[in-house]
């Protein structure tokens, strides 16, 4: 008998810009709708805060981080935590790509800023199943 | 001589509704409420090291906006040794006001209505600590 892994999505959680915000959704986009049975959250707060729950969840599964732009805090708190991060996807890439989806405010995304949290999300989901395929392959 | 401004840090949880209701009465505050008397604390870009989020916690008394029993914002806070002179524990607020958040994407009317009168008190502080 084995148990299912999952992917722990670590979101930026950052308050100063509106990619931060972008990041929040587009790790509820992959965790809600998109890879429910795949994935689970890891609360950036909670990983400071030394929460042993997340924790343990951080240092135990892969890890995919969702950064919302170039300091790259996620991933420095994730690296801190000692998670075994496996992929990492950042806002401020994907927003060159498309830009016309300027989000409204850090508040408040708006309909375009909304819509760039679901093309996050899309690429998070895509980078779930990948990292799911090679640690099946490689058998952890 | 410059006012003295207050730090406002929420805990920006992601698992619960509470930590979206926290995040959302700090941006209420600080960029609606009293934004010429406040400044927002970033606790990913505290805990990773950027910005002048240290020294702002280290030079102004601090608002702490927890969202549940794990009062992460306190314990990063304290770690970080700022000068801690209010809390808000947002489980309190709701059971004060009554009012509950439909979900953590989306806080719904009673939500909205719950962030208002929980960032009022924010505000009210936020004057009391920079006078």
């Amino acid at each position: 008998m084995s148990i299912e892994k999952k992917v722990a999505v670590a979101v930026c959680t950052g308050m100063d810009q509106p990619l931060a915000t972008v990041s929040r959704y587009a790790g509820y986009h992959v965790l809600e709708k998109l890879r429910p049975d795949k994935t689970v959250l890891l609360c950036t707060p909670a990983l400071i805060g030394g929460v042993q729950e997340d924790v343990v969840f951080a240092k135990e599964n892969p890890v995919l981080v969702i950064d919302g732009c170039g300091e790259k805090c996620c991933k420095k708190i994730v690296d801190e935590a000692k998670g075994q991060i496996k992929a990492i996807i950042n806002v401020e890439d994907i927003l060159k790509v498309h830009k016309d989806l300027q989000p409204e405010s850090r508040a408040k995304l708006g309909p375009k800023g909304m819509k760039l949290a679901e093309i996050v999300g899309e690429l998070a989901a895509k980078k779930v199943d990948e990292i799911l395929a090679e640690a099946s392959k490689s058998g952890k | 001589m410059a006012n003295k401004k207050v730090a406002i840090v929420a805990c920006t949880g992601m698992g619960k509704a509470l930590g979206t209701v926290a995040r959302q009465v700090a941006y209420k505050v600080v960029d609606e409420l009293r934004p010429e008397k406040t400044v927002l604390i970033c606790i990913p870009s505290l805990s990773a090291g950027v910005g002048e989020h240290k020294n702002l916690l280290q030079k102004y008394p601090s608002i702490i906006l927890d969202g549940c029993v794990e009062r992460c914002a306190t314990k990063i806070i304290s770690k970080n040794k700022g000068i801690m002179r209010a809390k808000v524990f947002m489980p309190q607020m709701i059971a004060k006001y009554g009012f509950k958040p439909q979900s953590r994407t989306d806080l719904g009317e009673e939500g909205e209505k719950l962030v208002s009168k929980i960032a009022e008190e924010v505000a009210t502080l936020v004057d009391q600590l920079s006078r």
